[in-house]
């Protein structure tokens, strides 16, 4: 963790400061991160601004073992549990505005299916998904798609499925219901699917 | 236990596809869905890119494209954990 820095240093000057400019350059990863937990975004640059300095300090702990934006996610957990524990009075009053009703799907919804509930759109199968994962530019699409989530399906998909945090844990934390939950994921989902269908691997052959 | 396992239109084995990422299935949702997905090309495509989002997602957290991906996939497990 970001502990006090060793006095012999491990690191050579060069290396560290490669490693500074590295660390910045997952600022805006850490940032959705945060925000995805404290909903606020100031909030969120008050925590990350602290993790990267943290960071910064303690880089002579940073063993290259694990990923530098594996490390730095792990000290930026550290800074929001403690920010959390800080308001944990606040947020019990926290209502959350999120509450959708789960029976009636919205009309953008509906309209993927026909009458007996079929899909109206034929899926075509991804050339090489596994290729895209390679390329940053697919990663930045993936970000623009998230972005255009409404504000409370990208904090949960956030959460969910790039955090790895159990919908238990979101359900407690956004305050809803399960099911509440498991529609809002299946939404965004669907969306995400659309948009990155639309804006890449129908566009496939333009990113070589 | 002894639950109809019914016949599902795409629409709500979409839903199981979906939240089978999420939580147990009973077995008679496992059962429909698994019914579904033997018949329907388009469903089949849909699973498997819901897979691919997920699979998305982990990668974006490891740092995305680059050479530290696969150092991130052995370390620090705890940062994806998942059901």
């Amino acid at each position: 963790m970001a502990s006090m820095p060793n006095p012999e240093l491990k690191l050579g000057v060069q290396r560290r400061t490669q490693l500074f400019s590295e660390v910045e350059s997952h600022r805006g990863y850490l940032m959705r991160f945060a925000t995805a937990r404290l909903r606020d975004s100031a909030q969120a640059e008050e925590v990350v601004q602290e993790a990267l300095l943290a960071a910064l300090v303690g880089i002579d702990s940073f063993s290259g073992q694990a990923a530098l934006r594996t490390w730095l996610t792990s000290i930026l957990k550290f800074k929001i549990i403690d920010f959390q524990r800080s308001i944990i009075s606040e947020r019990a009053h926290f209502v959350s505005s999120t509450a959708e009703d789960d029976s009636a799907d919205p009309e953008w919804f509906d309209k993927l299916f026909d009458e007996t509930g079929h899909w109206k759109e034929q899926f075509s199968d991804w050339p090489s998904p596994d290729g895209a994962l390679e390329q940053k530019q697919f990663f930045e699409t993936f970000e623009r798609c998230m972005d255009k989530l409404p504000e409370c399906a990208r904090r949960v998909f956030f959460q969910r499925e790039v955090m790895g945090v159990d919908t238990d844990e979101i359900c407690k934390d956004e305050a809803i219901s399960s099911s509440n939950c498991w529609v809002i994921l299946h939404r965004a989902r669907v969306c995400l699917r659309e948009c990155i269908d639309r804006n890449w691997f129908q566009k496939a052959g333009q990113h070589e | 236990m002894n639950e109809a396992v019914v016949k599902v239109s795409c629409k709500q084995a979409a839903r199981l596809m979906s939240q089978r990422k999420d939580r147990l299935l009973t077995d008679a949702e496992g059962e429909s869905l698994k019914q579904h997905l033997y018949v329907c090309l388009n469903c089949e495509r849909f699973d498997k890119q819901l897979d691919f989002l997920r699979r998305l997602a982990e990668r974006y957290a490891a740092g995305g494209p680059g050479e530290n991906n696969e150092k991130a996939a052995g370390a620090e497990s705890d940062v994806k954990t998942r059901s």
